[in-house]
């Protein structure tokens, strides 16, 4: 079993930032961990593939430090995207990855 | 009878001419005053307009000579270019004028940097549109399996740009 994080770190931009994962070959999504500098600041996420279909999105918002524990396999270039922030801040985060034979 | 009546006659007629003879007189003192108050007011009239007349002369003559040296000077100028322009090669001529166009241009063009900046800015928005839109487009290209370096090289040149206005 081999286990890999892609990190996520950026600052959000009138609320929001997204980026690009590299390509996925047969990989399952264990974790997602997201952590903003600043307490309070709430935000949802969401993961699209190349179709634009989302495979993840937040339930319920997010605020600060968020943590959530999944089962989801992912193939090829996905876009992890944080909308509707509270505020324009740094964050840091990675998203754990189980590959599979 | 008679003689009486015409006497009577004759001493009204002496009595009127006598009253005549006063009256031309007086009218005769008048005209000699008239003529003596005219003379006066001419006299007057006289001296202001040769005043005038002096003062609008110099006017005019110092007009004329301030014009007269600025066409010399100028004559002078452009007799001494063309004395130049003779004795210099095209070449150098044509360097010549660039080189004293310069300042000119330079100032021209410091102008119209100063002038489309401005505009940048003005569209700000605009630029900050572009680049997310961008930006999006090749996060969307990218999962389709494109090339991204080109669209990669331009929003380096968006984030260049916004990092100097911010």
């Amino acid at each position: 079993m081999l286990i890999y994080d892609i990190a996520f770190n950026g600052t959000t931009a009138a609320g929001a930032y997204s980026a690009n994962t590299p390509k996925l070959v047969s990989g399952i999504l264990k974790q997602i961990i997201i952590e903003f500098t600043t307490a309070g600041v709430t935000f949802d996420l969401a993961i699209t593939d190349d179709k634009n279909l989302t495979v993840f999105k937040t339930e319920t918002t997010a605020t600060s430090k968020w943590r959530q524990e999944m089962n989801i396999p992912l193939k090829g270039i996905h876009t992890v995207a944080i909308s509707g922030a509270s505020a324009n801040e740094a964050f840091t985060g990675k998203l754990m990855f189980q590959e599979v034979n | 009878m008679f003689n009486k009546k015409l006497q009577e006659r004759i001493e009204e007629l002496e009595q009127k001419n006598k009253c005549l003879e006063e009256a031309f007189a007086e009218l005769e003192q008048k005209f000699r005053n008239l003529d003596g108050d005219l003379n006066k007011d001419l006299g007057r009239f006289n001296n202001t307009f040769d005043k005038r007349l002096v003062e609008f002369s110099k006017e005019i003559t110092d007009k004329y000579f301030s014009t007269l040296e600025r066409i010399l000077r100028v004559h002078t100028e452009s007799s001494l270019v063309t004395a130049l322009a003779h004795q210099v090669n095209q070449k150098d001529l044509n360097n010549l004028k660039s080189s004293l166009m310069q300042p000119f241009l330079e100032a021209r063009w410091e102008n119209e940097k100063k002038e489309d900046g401005k505009k940048i800015i003005n569209k700000g928005e605009k630029i900050i549109e572009e680049r997310n839109r961008l930006y999006a487009d090749m996060l969307q290209r990218e999962k389709q399996g494109e090339n991204i370096d080109k669209i990669k090289e331009q929003l380096k040149g968006f984030d260049w740009i916004l990092g100097e206005i911010k």
